[in-house]
């Protein structure tokens, strides 16, 4: 990937003020898409947490349409979800750190330009990667706030948080390619993601 | 499966009265004045203000339990850290559990003070449909327009993304019994396994979900929606005198806080 690639997918639709309906239509629904397979329950991890697949609409969107639509998708469903039920919030800068900003950063996958498999992965690590970085600073909050005597916060914010981001990116990774292949087919007016 | 979305309990209470901007401002005020000071005595003010909110909201007490169940076990967490790993001097000790006067007064005012945030949120969520509170966030965000953020389409998604939530849903379940009839089982096998069995369910479920929006660009045009123009509202938000004693009595709460 070339950096001036990377400069035009920065660009692409930079500015919400100039998006067309279409945009606005596709990135409402993939946010309800969201919320949707956020109720659903792919798998139940031993440590009692839950991977779903509520990341796929949003790199979907991002990876499709670019950063910035992928950060604004991310940003409002994380906000959603702080209405929705099974809210987890015990503090108030946790709740910004967890929610918006977190899946916000989903968006980062939009950066890296999707060509195939290899690209594809990327992707998904990168916006991952940034994910994993609001839950981390969140962790290390909840650590020293109700367990302020124990020794290497950090690591156990980033033990707990790889334990349920690895699985859950790696399962989202799994199923990103075909829907990718079949959106492409199905709408080919549209911006083609895949090549 | 569950179509109906949000922890909206509809009733007719002074509290679901009250403007939503009102309510947004108001908990997102106390829930960052409740972590300013750490004393029982100001705790304690703020827990008095979310009961006397809670009995004006006529919400039933079941409905605050179910926002209170997923931090039960971070409560209990609390409580073990300190007893394991609390500093100071033992009052009681078995093996390597030292249960110190100073730790279990900390573990006390963490979970009392999570119970305190928990309500304060839940209060918002009940009394509140999502719709009025997207309608508040919109208003709220009105100055960003100043720097360039477009506050009103970003509510207008989220309003759709919500009305659509329901039907995603019946549509996803839907699908999964097609899928089903023709021999496909979601419940086997380890995580990567049972994630590969539902590419046949996501794949038309993005399909049509994609076209769907495709379709709803076209209505929203059809009904002459332009992007960045401002638009008028059917029933807009209107500040009663109710709304600004709401927001007085939260003031008056945490300088009593304060002071205390």
């Amino acid at each position: 990937m070339s950096l001036l690639g990377l400069s035009n997918r920065l660009r692409d639709h930079a500015d919400p003020r100039h998006w067309g309906v279409s945009l606005i239509a596709e990135l409402a629904v993939a946010i309800g898409l969201a919320a949707a397979l956020g109720q659903l329950r792919v798998f139940t991890m031993p440590q009692g947490g839950s991977v779903s697949l509520e990341m796929l609409p949003i790199l979907i969107v991002a990876i499709r349409r670019g950063v910035v639509p992928g950060v604004v998708a991310g940003g409002l469903y994380g906000l959603l979800q702080l209405v929705l039920p099974g809210a987890f919030i015990f503090h108030w800068a946790q709740a910004a750190l967890d929610y918006p900003l977190a899946y916000a950063a989903l968006g980062a996958a939009g950066a890296v330009g999707v060509r195939g498999w290899k690209t594809l992965v990327g992707a998904v690590a990168v916006g991952s990667a940034a994910r994993l970085v609001f839950h981390f600073l969140s962790g290390l909050l909840f650590f020293t706030t109700y367990a302020p005597s124990w020794e290497w916060p950090w690591l156990y914010a980033l033990t707990y948080n790889l334990l349920f981001l690895v699985p859950e990116a790696a399962i989202t990774g799994v199923v990103l390619w075909p829907i990718l292949k079949a959106l492409d087919v199905a709408l080919p007016g549209a911006v083609r993601a895949t090549r | 499966m569950r179509t109906s979305i949000g922890q909206y309990y509809p009733a007719n209470s002074p509290l679901h009265r009250v403007d939503p901007r009102a309510k947004f401002v108001a908990v997102v005020v106390l829930a960052v004045a409740l972590f300013t000071r750490d004393s029982f005595a100001a705790l304690s003010i703020y827990g008095a203000a979310a009961l006397v909110a809670f009995v004006v909201s006529r919400v039933p007490p079941l409905w605050f339990w179910r926002g209170l169940k997923p931090i039960l076990w971070l409560v209990v967490l609390t409580f073990v850290a300190q007893a394991l790993l609390a500093r100071g001097e033992a009052f009681y000790s078995l093996g390597p559990i030292h249960l110190t006067k100073r730790g279990i007064e900390l573990a006390t005012y963490l979970s009392l003070r999570l119970v305190v945030l928990v309500l304060f949120g839940s209060l918002l969520t009940l009394t509140t449909s999502p719709i009025s509170l997207t309608d508040a966030l919109a208003w709220l965000g009105r100055p960003l327009r100043r720097l360039r953020v477009p506050s009103d389409e970003l509510a207008l998604m989220v309003t759709i993304a919500l009305r659509f939530i329901p039907t995603l849903l019946v549509e996803i379940e839907k699908i999964m019994r097609a899928q089903r009839a023709r021999g496909a089982e979601f419940a086997r096998g380890g995580p990567l396994r049972r994630a590969r069995a539902l590419v046949p369910v996501l794949v038309p479920l993005f399909v049509v979900s994609f076209r769907r929006a495709d379709d709803l660009a076209l209505a929203m045009e059809a009904r002459c929606y332009q992007p960045g123009i401002r638009r008028t509202r059917l029933h807009p938000l209107v500040a009663r005198p109710s709304d600004f004693v709401v927001l007085g009595a939260v003031v008056a709460t945490i300088v009593a806080a304060s002071l205390v």
